[in-house]
């Protein structure tokens, strides 16, 4: 028993009932516990012996006893007329029992302080260590500055996988939250295991070019003891690729559209080719309509026959004509020299365009029942509307020439960049990439895993309607344990995200919420007292709830090492050095 | 024709039961200790009181009649009951004002008639001890756990008294002679007269904190004594009405008697409760109901210390343990 144990905070109260879920402490004069705080009780049960009762303080409360009037605090406390003993409580929620004999905990037991090894129990650190598995990962601290653990198996697809982050906008915790945890992953090879090595993360920088910075060190970061508690070194993001949207311009193709950094960013986009080879075309058709207007169905059959049509210019990279392969037998596979007059696909507007010859003829006959597929006319019309509709936003992503796509086993970390792009451009991208992951994890095992961290999932998984972005994110939600794909996701409101999602995700967390929000059922893994604190949570505090525990835990991290604004970066190089 | 009702709660009956106006008291009265011609008295200003001021009071319940039998046949009566005696400590200098129960003491005393000691153990904290009384009566048994109670508080100011408080004691100083200590008995109700027709006017006179002049009586224990009233009077209410008379040993000199019947006049109004704070507003002084509902606490519950005395009892007429 350690010296903290000896002395008791105060007394499990008994003049009101102790549950097994819950009981209140009263505390001595000279004792404190505040919220989050872990403490234990021993109960002797007869026939069973001792049974020790771990909890978490989830309020405390201050009163005069024997007071009956408000107005009586005037009198004890300023006019000294009436006698009256300051009684100060905490309620604890119960957490753990050790055996399991749930009882509750005797009235008048003395209530200590859990430290150490005590703590570790109260928070089943003990049971994240069995078997000789070390799977308790380090991953923020509580008020007290204590470590918290989560349970990795419930990440790594071991017993569970994802995370669900939520949060009011502007905090900026989720994603920070998000990239800390990250780096706790790959900081702990030791409890990782197999999971760390090689793992590949896909992160979206969806606002503005804050991810851009990663590997860049913080000039504001001061070394904290916080990190060096939690077993990591306070550096940046040693292995990251950054990638944006190369410019539209003629002749600066390969250079990105990102503004606050230009080094070390490379540009991207598809060729026509790797359009039609990858089936992007879904992706111009992510919106709610689409679907009740059967424009998916048009849009699968569209992309079949690009897929058979298809052919390689010769001499020209990634660009491509569409010829029947049936009609023309004696074409060969491989490389074709166009006709003349024919049809060179080199950007989204020849796509369409060459698609318009096959669904709504020049000459106004009826479309070609191989690519209606005997569709209504209505429908082919509107279909043929939202490509060119598409065109000005999404248009600038393909284009014939070098191929220019992501590449993610560049480096650990791959950062794409769409905040600049239009909401349906940005679902372009993030449907193609993440559709592109699942491709490439079907049917191969789980190693190496790969992370994907999208913030602002509810535009990509609404509650309500299909996609197919949404379609994949729902598969990867429910198969990505065995697929080896673990879903990040963050949002303002886990209300108007997808509930298979949600449900999927082993680990929840919260940063600040709306008040409204927070009273949602999505939220019911809190405790009520979590949930009004939740209105009130401070940048870099979050509430995590994980299958280990019964209760949710609160937990903060520390500030990054990295920069997250480009006025952060600390120049490390003299930019003249050399000259 | 006006209707003034008594601000007391009925449960309590009332802070005026004078009866007739010619019923004046027994006692010799001398009205004329500190004024000849007597008229409301404002307290002189000074400074509030160096010393603690300490308010003393004591609650009793009967827990349980009982009947001792010896094995003859005969029975003889007793009650359990409980005492419970304590006091208010108030600091009012400086500026940590605070009231704190001091010498709280709850004894449980089984008196029983014929003049049998016979004591009771019926748990923790519920040891009974015997208080003998003579004779059969029930009355009788009842009235010397009250008089307990009454020495005990008795002690209690003295106590205090003899560590330099000021103490206010429950009640008329009947009890003992406390000689000359500065003990002040606070009556809360009046059942009986002391000042002629003329004198008594005054009273009726009084503002808030104002007091009449000091008066004497008493051949057995002389006391000094006067009335102040610790309220605003108010227009529909008796004349009587927030009135407390304090007595205190004659044996004090009277310039001593004067100032302490400033200090009341100053004080008590300051410790007066209100009407939708207790049922015996304003004479039960916040203190005092702060210490009773302590004492009353502290007894015990009333139905479960019944049960308790009733298994001790029987476990007694088992022969299980020793009485």
């Amino acid at each position: 028993m350690s010296d903290d144990l000896a002395q008791p905070v105060g007394l499990v109260l008994g003049s009101e009932a102790t549950t097994t879920q819950e009981f209140r402490v009263v505390l001595h004069e000279d004792e404190y516990l505040q919220l989050d705080d872990l403490v234990l009780v021993r109960t002797f049960v007869p026939k069973v012996g001792e049974v020790m009762t771990y909890g978490i303080v989830t309020e405390t409360l201050s009163r005069y006893e024997g007071t009956a009037f408000e107005s009586d605090t005037f009198r004890v406390a300023v006019e000294g007329t009436l006698p009256a003993e300051k009684s100060r409580t905490a309620t604890v929620q119960i957490v753990r029992v050790i055996p399991e004999i749930w009882i509750a905990p005797d009235v008048g037991e003395p209530v200590y302080r859990a430290t150490t090894g005590e703590r570790e129990k109260a928070l089943y650190v003990d049971e994240m260590r069995t078997g000789g598995r070390d799977r308790a990962l380090p991953i923020g601290l509580s008020r007290d500055g204590e470590l918290v653990w989560a349970d990795v198996d419930f990440f790594d697809g071991t017993k569970g996988a994802h995370m669900s982050i939520s949060g009011v906008s502007g905090v900026a915790t989720k994603t920070s939250y998000a990239l800390f945890f990250l780096r706790c992953l790959t900081a702990h090879p030791e409890i990782m295991g197999s999971s760390s090595k090689n793992l590949r993360v896909l992160v979206f920088n969806v606002k503005g070019e804050d991810l851009l910075f990663l590997d860049k060190p913080n000039k504001n970061f001061v070394a904290e003891d916080a990190w060096h508690m939690l077993g990591m070194d306070p550096v940046p993001f040693p292995s990251v690729s950054f990638w944006a949207p190369a410019r539209a311009a003629k002749g600066s193709e390969g250079i990105p559209a990102s503004l606050a950094r230009t080094e070390g960013v490379a540009a991207y986009r598809w060729t026509p080719r790797e359009f039609v080879d990858e089936g992007l075309l879904h992706f111009l058709f992510t919106e709610q309509q689409d679907v009740r207007q059967q424009l998916t169905f048009v849009a699968e059959r569209t992309t079949r026959q690009l897929q058979r049509f298809a052919r390689d210019v010769a001499g020209e990279r990634g660009a491509i004509v569409l010829r029947d392969r049936h009609a023309l037998a004696h074409d060969d596979v491989g490389e074709v020299v166009p006709f003349t007059g024919e049809k060179v696909v080199r950007s989204l507007h020849d796509l369409v365009e060459a698609i318009g010859e096959f669904l709504e003829p020049e000459d106004g006959s009826e479309p070609d029942p191989s690519w209606s597929s005997r569709t209504a006319a209505g429908t082919v019309g509107a279909f043929m509307r939202r490509l060119y509709g598409a065109l000005p936003r999404i248009g600038g992503l393909v284009q014939a020439g070098e191929s220019r796509r992501i590449d993610r086993s560049r480096e650990a970390v791959t950062v794409v960049d769409i905040h600049d792009l239009h909401e349906a451009a940005q679902r372009f991208v993030v449907g193609a990439l993440i559709a592109q992951v699942h491709r490439e994890k079907e049917g191969k095992g789980r190693f190496p895993l790969t992370a994907i961290l999208l913030d602002e999932l509810n535009k990509y998984a609404p509650r309500e309607g299909w996609s197919p972005i949404k379609d994949t994110l729902i598969d990867i939600a429910q198969r990505g344990r065995s697929l080896g794909i673990l879903l990040i996701g963050a949002q303002q409101s886990a209300s108007r995200v997808d509930s298979d999602i949600l449900a999927n995700a082993s680990l929840k967390l919260s940063g600040r919420l709306d008040a409204a929000e927070a009273e949602r059922s999505e939220y019911g893994w809190m405790l009520p007292s979590t949930r009004a604190r939740a209105r009130l949570l401070k940048p870099g505090t979050m509430v995590l709830s994980q299958p280990s525990i019964p209760a949710p835990t609160v937990l903060t991290f520390p500030y990054p090492p990295w920069a997250t604004r480009p006025e952060e970066v600390a120049e490390t190089d003299d930019p003249f050095e050399g000259l | 024709m006006r209707i003034a009702v008594e601000a007391w709660s009925p449960d309590y009956g009332s802070a005026l039961e004078l009866g007739e106006p010619d019923e004046v008291s027994v006692e010799k009265v001398d009205t004329a200790c500190e004024l000849q011609q007597w008229t409301p008295i404002t307290p002189r200003a000074g400074a509030p009181p160096q010393l603690p001021i300490a308010f003393v009071d004591g609650t009793r319940r009967i827990d349980a009649r009982v009947f001792v039998m010896n094995g003859e046949g005969g029975a003889t009566p007793g009650v359990a009951g409980t005492v419970g005696v304590g006091a208010v400590v108030c600091e009012l200098n400086g500026n940590g004002r605070r009231a704190k129960c001091a010498e709280v003491e709850i004894t449980r005393l089984l008196a029983v008639g014929d003049g049998l000691s016979q004591g009771l153990s019926a748990g923790p904290g519920l040891e009974y001890q015997g208080l003998p009384v003579p004779g059969q009566s029930t009355d009788r048994l009842v009235d010397e756990v009250h008089n307990s109670m009454r020495a005990r508080e008795a002690k209690v100011a003295e106590l205090l008294a003899d560590r330099d408080h000021l103490v206010f004691a429950d009640g008329p100083l009947a009890v003992v002679d406390p000689g000359p200590r500065s003990i002040i008995g606070f009556i809360k109700a009046h059942a009986r007269r002391y000042l002629p027709p003329d004198e008594e006017a005054v009273l009726t006179r009084l503002d808030c904190g104002q007091r009449t002049p000091i008066f004497a009586f008493g051949e057995l224990r002389a006391r000094y004594s006067w009335y102040v009233r610790l309220c605003a009077p108010e227009p529909d209410m008796h004349g009587w009405f927030g009135i407390a008379r304090c007595e205190v040993p004659a044996a004090l000199p009277l310039e001593r008697v004067m100032e302490m019947a400033d200090l009341s006049g100053r004080l008590l109004p300051g410790f007066a409760s209100r009407p939708f704070w207790d049922s015996r507003a304003p004479q039960n002084l916040v203190p005092i109901a702060g210490l009773e509902r302590r004492l009353r606490h502290l007894m015990g519950e009333r139905e479960l210390v019944y049960r308790m005395i009733r298994s001790a009892a029987k476990r007694v007429g088992e022969g299980d343990v020793d009485v």
